[in-house]
């Protein structure tokens, strides 16, 4: 059931900036070809979708350049 | 002739470094006609300085470990007035003014660049014109498909590549030699062609361990000129060779790595009764929650950044870039910021956890690859075994392992954590001791 939930989840994300991410390529390189990029962009889609939804706590920093510390 | 045995055969004076450059042009001009390795070969640069090390070798001046080695780099490396294209109709005839500092600490040490190998465009996935010498219809992987392709046959011993995902592990893999990339930070970074700012990696490819070793040692140390670039202490890889006892690696259980094919498998299984018959300790790991999400931020922040990096030379010749380069440059631009960010904070934490998860181990062990190269030459194999741990930043060394029942090469991945590089070269050796190097390729040219 949790599975399900998440897989629905995910799919559901990824639809949401997918459409996002067509209309700024749209606005950006034109209809025509974000469209050709539909495929390649769905895909991203799924990865930022999985991004969105990884728990993350406040603490948790980005990192640019990993060998900061040393 | 590996790259330490060259060195120590030119200063015993028993090989002149204009007879190995000789020799290794010979077969370039039997060979590369086929194989595709080269985009430039620099004949008369190298024969003149390999006849000045030579006499300096001749008088018992030896300028650094790799006195009179060979080498060739990625053609994303800059190299001082020799062309820097990066497989690219966007950079035809640039060449910088300046060398790469990897370059640079190469020669300094004695090595002298005999040509440029190609690369997929920009690193990204457009493959390179090189063919696997191992069979001519199979990808040699890629990115640094020429820096593999070229060290495989024999046509020179030691290649600098780049891994950003597995862009030197994998075709290493694929080519049956060593692939070695370093922790991020521990290889200047400057004068490399950028495909991101926050995962590349200088990486080496050799036919055996203590050549990867020597290049690390070389190169390594703070370089004030790349802001990515670690303070840390450079201490002598080489003498960490071979290890004195047995190493212990933690086996991957991970339903992921299940999906490898079972060739892959197979060879992964009995590499791992050999090592542990030899003395191995093997103790299975399940990988961090964070494992679950690294891939996605390494897609979602290596795309931001390919096309932030490109955005001034895709803004004046994007019909210049190949397919697919260009749509990974196109759609880097539609990610919203804030799943940037986030996708470095996992990175973040994935390598927290990855670091706090390898304490107890010499290495991690799991296949390089999912499958040998796949038989075609429109893409270079896939990147999932190998890219989380360039988005950690973590060192990992792939050696060959055997061969599958189609005789292409098959090879087992070390992974450690940051800056262990002593241990992990130190087992990575370990294993070639147990597990033994491959024959060469079945080509018509000897070495």
């Amino acid at each position: 059931m949790d599975d399900i939930d998440e897989a629905a989840q995910l799919q559901s994300s990824a639809n949401g900036l997918l459409e996002r991410m067509l209309t700024t390529a749209a606005h950006r390189f034109g209809p025509e070809r974000a469209e050709e990029l539909r495929p390649v962009i769905a895909e991203l889609a799924v990865s930022a979708a999985r991004v969105q939804l990884y728990r993350l706590e406040l603490e948790d920093r980005p990192a640019f350049y990993l060998n900061a510390k040393l | 002739m590996t790259g330490c045995e060259a060195a120590a055969a030119i200063r015993q004076t028993s090989v002149s470094p204009l007879e190995l450059i000789d020799s290794l042009l010979e077969r370039i001009d039997a060979l590369d006609c086929e194989i595709g390795a080269f985009c430039f070969v620099d004949r008369e640069n190298a024969r003149r300085q390999a006849i000045q090390l030579g006499n300096e070798a001749a008088r018992g001046i030896v300028r650094g470990p790799l006195h009179g080695v060979p080498f060739v780099a990625k053609d994303l490396f800059y190299t001082r007035g020799i062309p820097t294209e990066a497989g690219s109709k966007v950079l035809k005839g640039h060449t910088s003014s300046f060398d790469a500092t990897a370059v640079a600490r190469l020669n300094q040490a004695g090595a002298i660049l005999l040509g440029k190998t190609h690369t997929t465009e920009f690193a990204i996935l457009d493959p390179a014109p090189t063919r696997n010498p191992w069979n001519y219809e199979h990808t040699p992987g890629g990115s640094s498909s020429g820096s593999a392709a070229a060290v495989a046959a024999h046509m020179a011993p030691l290649a600098l590549a780049t891994q950003t995902g597995g862009s030197t592990l994998r075709p290493a893999a694929f080519c049956g030699v060593v692939g070695f990339k370093p922790s991020f930070g521990r290889v200047s970074l400057h004068g490399v062609l950028p495909l991101t700012w926050c995962m590349d990696h200088v990486g080496f490819i050799a036919r055996d361990v203590a050549d990867v070793a020597v290049a690390l040692q070389v190169t390594a140390g703070f370089d004030p000129a790349d802001p990515a670039s670690a303070n840390v202490d450079v201490p002598d890889f080489r003498s960490l060779i071979p290890m004195a006892k047995p190493p212990i690696f933690g086996r991957v259980r991970h339903a992921f790595f299940d999906d490898a094919d079972p060739e892959v498998l197979m060879a992964l299984g009995e590499a791992t009764t050999r090592l542990s018959r030899s003395g191995a300790s093997i103790r299975d790991v399940r990988l961090p929650e964070s494992f679950t999400a690294i891939h996605a931020a390494q897609h979602v922040a290596g795309d931001v950044e390919t096309a932030e990096v490109h955005s001034g030379l895709y803004a004046l010749y994007s019909e210049l870039y190949r397919p697919k380069a260009r749509e990974a440059i196109e759609v880097g631009f539609l990610v919203p910021a804030e799943l940037y960010l986030r996708a470095q904070r996992i990175r973040q934490q994935f390598r927290s956890d990855m670091n706090e998860m390898l304490e107890p181990f010499d290495a991690l062990i799991l296949p390089t690859a999912n499958a040998p190269a796949p038989k075609h030459l429109v893409s270079v194999g896939d990147w999932k075994f190998q890219s989380p741990w360039s988005s950690a930043g973590l060192p990992s060394i792939s050696i060959p392992c055997g061969l599958s029942s189609a005789r292409l090469p098959l090879a087992i991945q070390l992974v450690g954590g940051a800056f262990s590089e002593p241990s992990l070269l130190a087992a990575a050796a370990w294993c070639e001791s147990v597990l033994g190097r491959l024959p060469p390729p079945p080509l018509s040219a000897s070495p």
